[in-house]
């Protein structure tokens, strides 16, 4: 049970390069979207965070005498994601510091790309969140021409991101908002507050098809995982357990940006397809659970970290079923 | 004797080697004055445990050693308690539970059973001050590791002295906290154990 | 046989002389140990009630002191608790006899709220906050139009919890500041507390009171080890508050599981409940003997005195 098989290794460069720029251009539309909402610093703390992945892995290459591939895309896109999952409004070393231990602790130290374990991105975000708290989850800043919360109605109230309100048990009036169509836009557009990266699920999802045509990622995960966060919220919706409805909470957050890019990364996810299938449902059913009840608004990293960890499990386990 | 010393600090390294007494290596690392005194009062246990034992080890019988062991050992874990919470109540209360909880730790029974019991004396004590110091200097280590990052300050002794500022007062405005938190503490054991094993191989 | 002996006569040998020894540290090292512990309580006396004139006197261990000038009462320390994130905030509370609170300590120890976050309450800006407010203004801004004190951004939790601490804790002891000393039974602060107002008229000798708009009733159940003692106040046929008898109260209940029943997270509980609905309030893990004894208590002590009375 504590033998882990690690996942796919792609070992042909050219094919890996052709995968990871891919996903970073997947990304880009998502990165001009942040940059319409929250101004140029955006695009500034991208770069940074990207510079750091590169130079780290670099670095790390050089020093222990191995191959330097640093610039074949994967560093890229640890860099980019990073950066998506922090406010705009952070200063210049969060991003620098959580691509450094993404790439350093999560991704070098466990063998490098195709080794590790935890998708660097999500887990650098984690230890951003645990390390500097006040800054990952204090410290939104409004979209330029939108409002934190998304409801201009509500904004004079209340400093808060649409998820952040659902957390401090709104009333009645607030509720009424959360749930109207004009919500459900923004939202779906993503003029609201939230991390550089994760507002627009209309731009996440126009990156995504990209991905899923082009075969670099596999739609089924997503589809498993937001698809089970839409029917357990619906169904928590209609038993009165969650005052907003299904499509509120798979627009919000970070659901999107999670299910499409980074439950998706090829490394950290299962290989065969009933795994995925797996992988993608219990990592919807954690999600609801930690953002409904436990401590933070958002519960979709924890939530694809802790599946991560699985994953050499469910491999095991379809590799048994199909040996009988 | 020289050799049972060393043994004790390097190749039979508490943590790093026999990976035992993780938990309070664990737990009370959170700074390096917490270490160091964690680790003096594992090696005054171990030492004199590890001399009652082996003067005594001709007359215990086999059959009863355990029960035995365990009563010198708590005996002792009791006086550095009791100490400890008279006259370093600060340190007592940072430490807390786990200084009653060095009774259980399995390293001290372990010498007791494979060293002391069948070793004369001035070797048993050689090998407890070894093991307890190898101890103290992984403990010292961990706790450096994590308070300078986690606090940005060094050698910080509460209520006394606060603590050397190492990278100035803006990183310890806004340090590492995760490395104060749990799992600090096994992220700082991780890069120690890895260290080490990678210049024992190349060596 | 004779082995057996031998044998055993060690481990007694070792066992006694082991007890001579720990007795005399014991003996050793008791009264520092002691006597640090009064430095540092009187210590964390004077920071909350800063005031080299004063003395304190111990009403309830670890909870409640008075403040002596002379002969004079001149205020009142107490500590309150109150469920933070992830543990319980007590702060030390200073009162002047005016109702005003003079200062506020939160100690770190025992505190073991979210580094960099909740933890921020123990730092100083925080407590200097509370200095000189009134009850009416120990709220945070954004819940309460009167209230003063700045939340910790990103911590409001237990900045809540905090204020609501002290808030609560002022509201239950304030009465030690006027017309002296309450003496009696161990209820007695709690039922001015609980009937809103102080003048109760006595209905059934220690049993049953009639505040203005509310009935007051305490009932005893059997808990796990002891009697545990509830105070209710209903409105017909629903509890406004209960207060159970806590340990400085004389409850005997296991300690750190039973005892966790008298606080003010799970009184809160039966806030505004149907007196029907008591068997829904959801039990404490770990002190369901209890918490079924508290339920009890309300029951019985309602259909007992509360039934008749229609």
């Amino acid at each position: 049970m504590l033998q882990l098989s690690p996942a796919p290794h792609i070992t042909s460069p050219k094919n890996i390069k052709k995968i990871m720029y891919g996903v970073v251009g997947a990304l880009i539309p998502v990165l001009m979207g942040s940059i319409y909402f929250f101004g140029w610093r955006a695009l500034f703390l991208c770069s940074l965070s990207v510079l750091s992945a590169i130079f780290t892995e670099w670095i790390f290459q050089r020093v222990t005498n191995r191959d330097i591939r640093c610039l074949d895309g994967s560093a890229i896109i640890t860099g980019i994601l990073v950066a998506f999952n922090i406010p705009v409004n952070s200063p210049w070393w969060l991003p620098v510091v959580g691509s450094f231990f993404a790439v350093f602790i999560v991704k070098q130290l466990f063998g490098g790309l195709g080794y590790n374990i935890f998708n660097p991105a999500l887990a650098g975000r984690a230890f951003l969140v645990a390390s500097w708290p006040s800054l990952m989850t204090g410290n939104w800043t409004p979209p330029i021409n939108g409002t934190l919360s998304g409801i201009p109605v509500l904004d004079g109230m209340t400093q808060a991101t649409p998820l952040s309100l659902l957390i401090m048990k709104p009333n009645l009036n607030v509720i009424q908002s959360l749930n109207s169509p004009t919500m459900i836009k923004t939202l779906f557009i993503g003029n609201t507050g939230g991390c550089i990266g994760e507002t627009s699920a209309l731009l996440l999802l126009i990156g995504a098809l990209f991905l899923f045509i082009m075969g670099y990622a596999d739609w089924r995960i997503s589809l498993s995982y937001i698809g089970s966060i839409f029917v357990i919220t619906g169904i928590f919706y209609f038993l009165g357990v969650t005052p907003v409805n299904p499509v509120f909470h798979i627009f919000s957050g970070g659901v999107m940006l999670g299910g499409l890019f980074m439950a998706t990364d090829m490394v950290t996810s299962p290989v065969t397809l009933k795994g995925r299938w797996i992988f993608g449902i219990c990592g919807g059913i954690l999600c609801v659970i930690l953002r409904l009840w436990a401590g933070y608004p958002e519960g979709v990293s924890y939530s694809i970290l802790i599946m991560n960890m699985f994953v050499p499990l469910l491999d095991r386990l379809q590799v048994r079923i199909f040996g009988r | 004797m020289k050799q049972t010393f060393l043994d004790g600090i390097i190749k039979n390294n508490m943590v790093l080697v026999l990976a035992i007494g993780l938990c309070p290596a664990l737990a009370v690392t959170t700074s390096a004055y917490n270490g160091i005194g964690m680790g003096m009062a594992v090696i005054f246990v171990l030492v004199f445990s590890n001399l009652l034992i082996s003067l005594l080890r001709n007359i215990i019988p086999k059959n009863l050693r355990i029960p035995i062991f365990i009563v010198i050992i708590s005996t002792f874990v009791t006086i550095v308690d009791y100490t400890m919470q008279a006259y370093v109540p600060p340190l007592s209360r940072q430490l807390g539970v786990f200084v009653p909880l060095i009774v259980v730790n399995c390293g001290i029974l372990g010498r007791a059973e494979g060293y002391s019991y069948k070793h004369p004396p001035h070797y048993s004590v050689m090998d407890g001050l070894g093991i307890g110091l190898g101890f103290t200097i992984i403990l010292f280590l961990m706790g450096t590791i994590r308070e300078i990052l986690g606090q940005g300050v060094w050698l910080s002794i509460p209520g006394v002295f606060p603590g050397f500022q190492v990278f100035g007062e803006a990183f310890t405005n806004s340090s590492v906290i995760l490395m104060i938190l749990p799992p600090g503490g096994f992220l700082a054991i991780a890069l120690l154990m890895g260290l080490f094993n990678h210049i024992r191989m190349h060596k | 046989m004779k082995n057996k002996i031998r044998e055993v006569s060690v481990l007694f040998i070792v066992a006694i002389v082991s007890a001579f020894l720990l007795s005399f540290v014991y003996k050793n090292t008791k009264p520092v140990i002691e006597e640090y512990a009064s430095k540092t309580l009187n210590e964390n006396l004077l920071k909350a009630f800063p005031d080299s004139q004063v003395h304190f006197e111990t009403v309830k261990n670890d909870t409640l002191w008075k403040v002596y000038k002379g002969e004079a009462i001149v205020g009142i320390v107490f500590r309150n608790g109150r469920r933070g994130y992830s543990s319980l905030i007590r702060p030390i509370v200073g009162v002047d006899s005016a109702g005003r609170v003079v200062k506020i300590l939160i100690p770190k120890e025992g505190l073991a709220e979210t580094p960099g976050l909740g933890m921020k309450v123990t730092e100083g800006w925080f407590q200097e906050q509370f200095s000189g407010l009134t009850l009416g203004e120990i709220w945070l801004r954004g819940d309460n139009e009167n209230g003063k004190i700045d939340g910790i951004t990103a911590a409001t939790i237990s900045s809540r919890a905090a204020t609501a601490a002290v808030r609560e804790g002022l509201e239950k002891f304030k009465c030690y500041l006027q017309g002296g000393v309450i003496e009696g039974e161990w209820y007695v602060d709690d039922l001015i507390q609980l009937s809103g107002v102080e003048d109760v008229e006595e209905l059934i000798e220690d049993r049953l009171w009639k505040a203005k708009d509310r009935f007051v009733y305490l009932s005893y159940g059997e808990g796990f080890i002891s009697q545990v003692g509830v105070l209710v106040s209903i409105w017909k046929d629903t509890v406004l508050a209960i207060h159970i008898q806590c340990p400085e109260e004389g409850m005997e209940e296991t300690p750190g599981y039973g005892t966790m029943v008298a606080s003010i997270e799970f009184e809160s509980r039966f806030d505004n409940v149907y007196i029907g609905d008591i068997d829904e309030v959801d039990a404490l893990s770990g002190a369901t003997m209890t918490c079924e004894a508290v339920k009890k208590a309300i029951k019985s002590g309602y259909e007992e005195l509360m039934g008749g009375s229609e």
